[in-house]
């Protein structure tokens, strides 16, 4: 036997029209804002190095090592 | 006395064209290459079976990353020669993996013959590590 599965009249997405929608796009658009800074600060955090940078780095543990 | 056996070398990278060049440029350096590997978990299995003098390891590779199975070889053979060959270019990440044991760190944004170069100058230290684990 098969059963109906219930389907809404209402449009997918209808209610992002209704009461509330503004508060919720609004929230939207602030974790958006957060977001965007936070990835800003990881990038900050993440130091990039060049090759010759870990060149310097292996010489520096070497020398070290081998103290 | 005959002349020194090549080093024998693991090759790990998902990528299987990047395993193929690096395959190919320690192989002009006069080494073996005696396995590679597609992810980490399979670099170690291999590292355990063939105990090669020098692995040269991908960081961001699928089941076990490349500094996990760096860690796992250093606990199997803490005087391998593991150099780390990844686009990973944070401080961060190249300082974990001197942590853990590596012995060299190249980046892949450098271009095939930078590599080649950089491969060829060490190349002579990674025998000498080598030789010197042998004689000790």
């Amino acid at each position: 036997m098969s059963r109906e599965i219930p389907r809404s009249e209402e449009p997918a997405g209808a209610s992002a029209s209704g009461p509330g929608a503004a508060a919720a796009r609004y929230d939207l658009e602030e974790l958006h804002t957060l977001s965007q800074r936070d990835r800003a600060c990881d990038e900050t955090v993440k130091t990039r190095v060049t090759q010759d940078d870990i060149r310097k780095l292996a010489s520096r543990r070497r020398a070290k090592d081998a103290q | 006395m005959g002349a020194a056996a090549p080093l024998r070398v693991l090759v790990a990278d998902d990528e299987p064209h990047i395993r193929a060049v690096i395959a190919r440029i320690v192989e002009t350096l006069g080494a073996e290459v005696v396995a590679q590997a597609g992810d980490g978990r399979q670099a170690v299995d291999l590292f355990l079976t063939h105990r090669p003098d020098v692995v040269i390891l991908d960081v961001n590779m699928p089941v076990l990353t490349g500094d996990r199975a760096l860690a796992w070889m250093v606990e199997a053979e803490p005087r391998v020669v593991a150099v780390m060959m990844t686009a990973q270019d944070t401080a961060d990440a190249v300082r974990g993996c001197f942590e853990l044991g590596a012995r060299d760190y190249i980046l892949k944004s450098n271009t095939a013959e930078e590599i080649y170069r950089l491969l060829s100058e060490a190349w002579p230290e990674y025998e000498r590590d080598v030789r010197d684990r042998v004689l000790s």
